[in-house]
């Protein structure tokens, strides 16, 4: 990782300013858009900013994401009022939609909904009508919504070979790393409730990741029947290893399935489907077996999840390899 | 004379402007200069590209997680360390790359190098970026060193860093 330093004379408002709208060589949009927050101006003024770049239709697209992600950090609500105004008024780019519908899917509530489905209804690129989708799902299964929503379709590898395969089994985190690693969950999902949540650790290979997982549905105190409503029990989170950080990587979403039974998909913020499995889950205890899907980059794994005795127990093999990553096209630059 | 080599891939292809091109190609000289330096020879630069209709969105990174999915969802079945060029990297972060990334590039974890196309600092961001991914850790101390924590820096290597990187396993002889 490599941090570009940035001149002390670009910290001025009026430089960053000019920097969002794509004027200043030495300072691009990329990094003024992370200098609004550190500008010695009011909060509202840091806002007006953003909110400038992500309004000005006449922007580069990209500068427009940067605000609406930046924007997000620094207000989550009037960043979803914000982004939802625009898709409503239609006429928005489709990649800078792409992003408005993220920030809804990860920071919106039920009054987005509709807005989500107008996105929907209007895209005219499939990746527009994905994150759209997986944006509404999202909602649905942070507010625990009775209804029914459109779940990324999922094809599984098979079981890892056994030869070629690594173990792995979670253990509870220690309080350092367990504030981490909610605080890097806190970063995507700003209405969590990171205090009603445990964070237990699993080392697979050379990834440690972390399990910010609802305490209510291990202990089983105060917990409804899980599966009955969709809900998102737990963000996985994986640890930087150059900076010891951690950042959400997969989302767990839970509902029903066949007999009484429940499903479990995690997928990436973006929608994937990394891993997917059903079993059987009641107040304080669980049993869930999960298999990887057969997705770019992601490799063959079995894991059985069981919540017993007020602990999470996540044990499994891991294939030390991937699903091939797809091929991009060849060109010849001299 | 120990030999890398790499693949330059744009992701959003259409978005790269001439200057960016121009850029790219200014970076990939600075690198070959500064490798050069502790005998390593950057030996074939290969160019690919992913439009944007593939790029499933990614050609914006919001955040470490997407780079890291950039690098998991695309792969070139070669031997050379795949560096993903991207316009947009949000935030002071302009590159990211496994230390001591994998030779097998479907190994699990990130497996290629990000770097974010910044006018006057992509050839230190890709150097810096590859350097991690052939064994460099950071050097915090020095300013003048490639591997400071920011750029722009001195963008020099010394003898034991270069050792250090003709040990890779994608150093060919």
């Amino acid at each position: 990782m490599v941090h570009v330093d940035i001149p002390e004379d670009a910290r001025r408002p009026e430089v960053v300013r000019d920097a969002l709208a794509g004027r200043v060589d030495r300072l691009p949009p990329s990094l003024a858009v992370s200098l609004v927050s550190e500008l010695d101006i009011p909060r509202s003024e840091q806002q007006e900013l953003l909110r400038g770049a992500l309004r000005d239709a006449d922007r580069d697209p990209h500068i427009r994401m940067m605000a609406a992600v930046a924007l997000t950090t620094l207000s989550p609500e009037e960043a979803v009022a914000d982004v939802s105004a625009l898709i409503d008024e239609g006429d928005l780019d489709e990649r800078v939609a792409v992003s408005a519908v993220d920030i809804l899917g990860r920071a919106g509530g039920p009054g987005e909904l509709e807005t989500l489905e107008k996105a929907k209804k209007a895209a005219t690129t499939e990746l527009l009508r994905q994150r759209a989708t997986f944006a509404e799902a999202l909602v649905v299964h942070r507010h625990e919504l009775d209804r029914d929503v459109e779940l990324p379709a999922v094809e599984r590898q098979p079981e890892p070979e056994a030869a070629a395969s690594q173990p792995f089994v979670s253990r509870k985190a220690g309080k350092q790393r367990g504030e981490r690693a909610k605080r890097g969950v806190k970063g995507d999902f700003p209405d969590l409730d990171v205090e009603k949540h445990d964070v237990y650790e699993l080392q697979c290979g050379p990834r440690l990741m972390a399990i910010v997982i609802q305490r209510a549905l291990v202990d089983g105190e105060g917990a409804g029947q899980p599966g009955d409503r969709p809900s998102i029990p737990a963000i996985v989170a994986f640890r930087n290893e150059e900076s010891g950080d951690f950042f959400a990587a997969l989302v767990a979403l839970l509902g029903k399935s066949d007999n009484g039974r429940v499903s479990l998909v995690l997928t990436r913020l973006t929608g994937e489907p990394v891993f997917a499995g059903t079993g059987s889950a009641g107040p304080g205890q669980a049993e869930v077996a999960l298999t990887s899907a057969n997705t770019p980059g992601i490799p063959a794994a079995s894991a059985t999840v069981r919540i017993k005795g007020k602990q999470l127990e996540i044990t499994g093999v891991s294939d030390t390899r991937s699903v091939p990553g797809l091929g991009p096209q060849k060109v010849d630059i001299q | 004379m120990a030999r890398i080599s790499i693949n330059v891939i744009r992701v959003g292809s259409e978005l790269f402007t001439s200057s960016d091109e121009l850029e790219i190609s200014n970076a990939v000289s600075f690198m070959r200069g500064t490798y050069a330096t502790v005998g390593l020879t950057l030996q074939r630069v290969e160019h690919w590209i992913i439009p944007l209709a593939r790029a499933n969105g990614r050609d914006i990174l919001d955040t470490t997680g997407e780079a890291e999915t950039l690098t998991d969802e695309w792969t070139v079945a070669n031997h050379n360390v795949d560096v993903f060029f991207v316009k947009t990297f949000v935030g002071s972060v302009a590159g990211l790359s496994p230390v001591n990334g994998p030779c097998d590039k479907n190994a699990k974890g990130m497996d290629g190098a990000v770097v974010e196309v910044i006018p006057g600092l992509t050839g230190h961001i890709l150097a810096h970026e590859v350097g991690h991914y052939l064994g460099l850790s950071h050097r915090s101390s020095d300013s003048t060193n490639l591997m400071f924590d920011s750029v722009p820096n001195g963008g020099r290597l010394d003898s034991g860093q270069g050792a250090t990187m003709r040990s890779h396993c994608f150093i060919e002889p």
